[in-house]
């Protein structure tokens, strides 16, 4: 694969999966900076992993993989940003942050189940996010690499753990 | 509300979907993320490399001046403990997960490379400080030695350049005990944690 194929192939998937990246970086970490920099660590890698790409998983399973598994393994200050640097990144993340992008007016209540997600362990949040966003659980099966039955013993619990607190957030 | 109902709100709210994103910009500032990384690699293996090789420079130097044989026993510390991070690092590097592989592995590999870093740290006397005693000792005794004849006071002085050094070697070996504490280990926990948590989850199939 040449460098611009993976360039193609990675503006590409940002044109229609950015938002994705965003969801795992917002419900792994709490706080802009965080996020930013997470988000910058899982492009970094999403652009790194292409010649690694083979077609054998969906691109979303494959770039759900990427994703979660820097954010599982990252950490805090790890690459410390130069603060002058201006950063386009920040930029999305500030209108992800503020909400700027919402259509229905459930702001508040995404940004609650975010903080809910954020208190699980990160295998179960992964579990969750995957989800949410409504994939079978073979696919969260393959983009975890864990069992499909332990997806679903899984599941029972998360989504009685997650409605349990956004019910006690709401009171 | 449901779980259904809020699976449900999840999926209707745009988390950026539509956004218009410049991917072009995006695109150059990933590459410049990632080449600033690898600089920033480099850097550090290259410092690591740079010092120990100036060290060894000034001690071969000194001892050809001097005449203080002594001192080359000390370039030859510096000497390995340069070719040491030479080669950790290089063994290292071969070991790295390839990201996209399965969550496991990448774990595993975090895993590894902490558990290595509390072993360089918890092993700093051996590779790092040892070497450059032997080299140490021989000068200070030597010339603690040879100063007995000019007096006290210039025995006093290497007697307090070789607490120096000693307060010197305990400090960095502290500093990096504490880090292992305060740092490393935490961290370890954690991934080992994770690790658990997958493992079972596939124990479990």
């Amino acid at each position: 694969m040449t460098t611009d194929d993976q360039d193609a192939q990675f503006q590409r998937w940002i044109q229609n999966h950015l938002g994705l990246m965003v969801k795992v970086a917002r419900s792994f970490v709490d706080g802009a900076a965080d996020q930013d920099d997470l988000l910058q660590d899982i492009l970094v890698n999403l652009w790194s992993s292409i010649p690694s790409f083979r077609g054998e998983a969906k691109e979303t399973t494959w770039i759900y993989r990427v994703s979660i598994q820097t954010a599982m393994v990252w950490r805090r200050g790890e690459r410390r940003r130069e603060k002058h640097q201006s950063s386009y990144m920040q930029e999305v993340m500030a209108v992800k942050s503020h909400g700027v992008d919402s259509e229905g007016g459930d702001d508040e209540l995404i940004e609650r189940l975010y903080s809910a997600i954020r208190q699980l362990p990160k295998v179960d949040a992964s579990i969750a996010l995957l989800h949410l966003d409504g994939l079978t659980y073979r696919e969260i099966s393959e983009a975890l690499g864990i069992s499909e039955n332990y997806v679903g013993v899984k599941l029972s619990r998360i989504r009685g753990v997650l409605t349990e607190r956004l019910g006690e957030l709401s009171q | 509300m449901s779980f259904d109902d809020l699976q449900a709100k999840w999926q209707a709210h745009d988390h950026g979907m539509r956004l218009n994103i410049d991917a072009d910009l995006l695109l150059r500032e990933v590459r410049r993320n990632h080449r600033a990384l690898e600089l920033q690699l480099w850097q550090r293996d290259f410092g690591e490399v740079t010092a120990a090789v100036l060290i060894t420079g000034v001690f071969a130097t000194l001892a050809v001046l001097m005449h203080q044989w002594t001192l080359l026993l000390c370039a030859a510390g510096s000497l390995f403990v340069g070719l040491f991070f030479v080669v950790d690092r290089w063994k290292q590097r071969r070991r790295r997960s390839v990201i996209g592989n399965s969550l496991q592995s990448t774990i595993e590999a975090s895993l590894a490379e902490v558990q290595h870093q509390i072993w360089l740290l918890r092993n700093i006397l051996w590779w790092y400080l040892l070497p450059l005693v032997p080299g140490l000792v021989a000068f200070l005794i030597t010339n603690f030695w040879q100063s007995s004849e000019k007096g006290i006071a210039e025995q006093i002085v290497i007697a307090g350049v070789g607490l120096i050094c000693a307060a010197a070697f305990w400090s960095v070996y502290r500093i990096n005990q504490r880090e292992i504490k305060k740092t490393l280990e935490p961290r370890r926990n954690e991934l080992e944690e994770l690790q658990t948590r997958l493992g079972s989850s596939n124990a479990n199939a």
